[in-house]
């Protein structure tokens, strides 16, 4: 699970996580499983939650840029206002203003640990 | 003495445009890359006798192609190979911010980090290990408060030492470098391979950074791939670079783009934990501000008492220094040209009125717009300097979307309130062209205050008892049509594009600096002045041409009576076309065709055509030279007294004795008596349809100057003939449609 192993890292291990990557085993099995249970929206995500991002269904371009904002699959986001248009989320320490229609393709999930 | 480019990058709100100007201070120059509306920044600045072009790289988040800005910061670096890159990066917010950095370390090893705004990040009890992030990146790290010049000599030192090492290292030879940073290894396999690929064809070889363009090739990179493609014998390598991707994609189940920027990330997560102590809370004080500022009831209201300011400033507070240039060109200024003319004998011939009716006009025409610019400028510098831009598009973001625009088009269209051509300019906040477009094209449809005396004026004459509410319907006319044209553009000319989904970055606030907010606002009217002068003298001089030529009676050239001269028979050629509106003579016609060139003019030249003696202008006509001087400086000193005394305005407390405004009653009587004339004794109904038509065509050359610098000459003869045609059919049916009521 790529996105259990970012969030337990420790400043130390860093180096150690490439070796993570060179056997990622069933990298959606994350994914699936929550289909079942608690996948949501973002844009179901009410203010002043935190969440964790699971996927982001969208064409290549928009999931490009988004990962690169910040927004990769296991990465925390805390909803700081929604106002029934765009949500305003706090990501990876930056504040991002998200259109509507953006984070109706934004799969998330409850954190794993509960707090973060 | 050597010379030396430099590359500045940075994500947008780092402080890069502070550092940039600190460093070159006033040898900027400002104009756009090339065919691309993007603003290009480029200085110079001196260091122990060496001489370094700093070029200010557009603001971007990543280096991945996806907007114009990317694509030129990428090129820049990979295709120009500047001898260092300066990446600034915002000390608060490194982990993303570091993306940049780490795009740009995969480019090229010759860069420096401008660690910025350490004042703000030790306010909030960060605590970064300089030594170690150097370490971990392998480049110079400066800390630095570059709004408080702490850290500049430093980051000089730096500058000079990464420009120097740069510079020798490419005269030893090619790309080859380890990034800080590698991916995992399936990734860097497929890398290699391709790597070798790219050696073993020599035009490549030294032209671009290898590992970067392995990379892009990996990540099916359009613009990559079409440039390498083009080159022969690269087929090979494509071929491979394409099965390496699938493989690559059907190994991790995940877009390969996502992968690698979740890689990256990882990375950059564990960085910064290792470097950074003390971790960001939130909510910060920020995030508490924004509870209020992004509020959709507060958040509105906030941002309407805002713009109210932005627009009082541009508009009222503007206005008595706007006087005082017009007085001091049309008036002194034209009194000494004319005192000059006669001392070398060229009075009153040919040359002396095109220098004084028409270059001088022109010139004044062009600078009487400088305060309201200026005012403008500064509203908006302060707005987005501050951080309140991005907010301002997060509030409005879900009622501009309704009319398919975008959060940011709101205000450029608001300022057009005041006037179109800064709200043209203002388009350049917004990323999508579609979206810059779209706006761009919908800001005439703003009543702009220069279109206000003309229907005082006709509202006076016609419907003296409902002046205001004659004035007012114009303004909601203008937005409605707005409102109309987006919709139909949205559905034709822009059918397969909707507006862009709104993604930004909102800003910490930040205390804005004079020396940001002046040297934004003294840049954007310079860039004014650079293009529409040219544009204006010349659609002036034209028109002098026209005023100087008799076509018939008794006149000479440069002296005819107007009704005489060509523009007179022009404005009669053209008058039939505004017949089936009620206002076909070609008085109204020439006051149209004048109208063309500014607003301003209207109502001169309605007066000077309907045979009224003009006002003569303040300026004391028979005074001496220096009394005259004193005059001017007298007056530009009332004009600033004015200004101060028009700021309380913008809440509503007046400084002003009451004026009484009273237009000659003769030209009223005429302009009545050509309108009653012109339709056939509909003339209040003629003089409606000659507002709307004044509201709807084409506002000014200065905003066509403006909409064929910010979109190209296409789409400003589009604007111009969906203006004309919108404004012809809607006074037609205003006319037509009230004579039929009304019979």
């Amino acid at each position: 699970m790529r996105s259990t192993l970012s969030q337990m890292q420790q400043p130390l291990l860093i180096e150690s996580m490439s070796y993570h990557f060179m056997a990622p085993t069933q990298p959606t099995t994350t994914t699936k499983v929550d289909i079942h249970h608690r996948t949501r929206l973002l844009s179901s995500v009410r203010r002043g939650e935190t969440v964790q991002l699971t996927h982001i269904e969208a064409g290549r371009r928009l999931a490009r840029r988004l990962a690169e904002l910040g927004l990769t699959p296991g990465v925390t986001i805390q909803v700081l206002h929604v106002n029934g248009g765009p949500l305003l989320i706090a990501v990876r320490g930056a504040r991002l203003a998200l259109g509507k229609g953006m984070a109706e393709k934004i799969l998330v999930t409850q954190p794993e640990d509960g707090n973060v | 003495m050597s010379e030396f480019t430099i590359a500045l990058a940075g994500n947008p709100n780092t402080g890069k445009t502070t550092i940039f100007n600190t460093l070159t201070g006033s040898s900027q120059h400002t104009g756009n890359w090339p065919g691309k509306t993007v603003a290009r920044k480029e200085g110079v600045w001196r260091h122990d006798g060496d001489l370094f072009h700093i070029v200010d790289l557009p603001g971007a988040y990543s280096l991945s192609a996806f907007s114009a800005e990317e694509v030129i910061a990428r090129d820049f670096i990979v295709e120009n190979q500047p001898d260092a890159v300066i990446v600034v990066v915002d000390a608060t917010n490194l982990e993303r911010n570091l993306y940049l950095a780490l795009q740009i370390l995969e480019m090229t090893p010759h860069v420096a980090l401008a660690l910025n705004m350490m004042d703000a990040a030790r306010a909030q009890g960060l605590k970064i290990d300089i030594p170690m992030l150097s370490d971990r990146l392998r480049i110079p790290v400066i800390p630095m408060t570059a709004r408080a010049g702490k850290g500049m000599v430093q980051l000089e030192e730096a500058i000079a030492g990464a420009a120097q090492k740069g510079r020798e290292a490419k005269q030893v030879a090619g790309f080859e470098f380890t990034p800080p940073f590698r991916y995992s290894q399936p990734i860097e396999t497929a890398l290699n391979r391709l790597i070798k690929a790219i050696n073993q064809q020599h035009p490549l070889k030294n032209h671009y950074p290898e590992r970067w363009l392995a990379l892009k090739l990996l990540q099916e990179d359009e613009t990559c791939i079409e440039k390498i493609s083009a080159i022969p014998g690269t087929d090979d390598l494509l071929a491979l670079a394409r099965h390496e991707a699938t493989h690559l994609h059907s190994f991790y189940g995940e877009d390969l783009d996502t992968i690698i920027a979740e890689e990256r990330y990882t990375w950059l997560n564990g960085l910064v934990q290792q470097v950074v102590q003390g971790r960001l809370q939130s909510p910060t004080f920020s995030d508490r501000v924004d509870a209020v500022i992004t509020h959709p009831v507060a958040g509105l209201f906030i941002f309407f008492a805002i713009m109210w300011v932005v627009f009082k400033l541009s508009t009222d507070v503007a206005a008595p220094f706007v006087n005082w240039i017009d007085t001091f060109v049309n008036g002194n200024f034209a009194h000494w040209v004319t005192e000059l003319l006669a001392l070398v004998h060229l009075e009153n011939t040919w040359f002396a009125s095109l220098i004084i009716d028409g270059i001088l006009a022109g010139v004044g025409g062009v600078l009487v717009f400088v305060p309201v610019l200026m005012f403008l400028y500064m509203g908006m510098a302060i707005m987005e300097d501050s951080g309140y831009m991005a907010r301002a598009a997060f509030v409005m973001d879900r009622y501009m979307r309704k009319l398919g625009l975008h959060g940011k088009s709101f205000v450029p269209l608001v300022l057009g309130f005041g006037c179109n051509v800064p709200a043209i300019y203002a388009t350049r906040t917004l990323e999508n062209p579609t979206d810059r477009i779209l706006t761009g094209m919908l800001a005439p449809f703003m009543s702009c205050s220069a279109r206000l005396p003309v229907y005082v004026l006709i509202a006076t004459i016609f419907f003296p008892e409902y002046r205001t509410s004659a004035v007012l319907t114009m303004y909601i006319l203008g937005i409605i049509m707005a409102l109309i044209a987006g919709l139909l553009l949205r559905k034709t000319i822009f059918k397969n594009s909707e507006a862009s989904a709104l993604l930004i970055e909102i800003p910490s606030y930040r205390m804005p600096t004079i020396r940001n907010v002046w040297t934004e606002m003294w840049q954007r009217t310079r860039a004014f002045l650079e293009s529409a002068a040219t544009i204006i003298m010349g659609v002036s001089i034209v028109i002098w041409l026209l005023m100087a030529i008799p076509v018939s009676g008794h006149g000479t050239f440069a002296d005819t009576p107007v009704d005489d001269s060509a523009f007179a028979h022009l404005a009669g050629a053209i008058s039939p076309a505004f017949e089936p509106l009620g206002f076909g003579n070609w008085e109204n016609a020439s006051a149209l065709i004048s109208g063309f060139i500014a607003k301003e003019v209207v109502v001169s030249t309605m007066a000077q055509v309907y045979h009224v003696p003009q006002e003569p202008q303040s300026g004391a006509e028979d005074a001496g030279f220096w009394a005259q001087g004193k005059d001017s400086i007298i007056g530009l000193f009332q004009a600033t007294v004015d200004t101060i005394k028009s700021i309380p305005a913008i809440i509503g407390i007046n400084l002003f004795p009451p004026e009484t405004e009273s237009e000659p009653p003769a030209m009223m009587t005429a302009i009545r008596q050509g309108f009653e004339q012109s339709s056939g004794g509909y003339g209040a109904l003629a003089a409606f349809a000659f507002m709307v038509y004044v509201l709807i065509y084409s506002p000014c050359v200065a905003t066509m100057a403006a909409q064929r610098q910010e979109l190209g000459a296409r789409w400003m003869w589009t604007s111009i003939a969906i203006q004309l045609t919108l404004g012809w059919i809607l006074a037609f049916v205003v006319f037509q449609g009230g004579k039929l009521l009304l019979s």
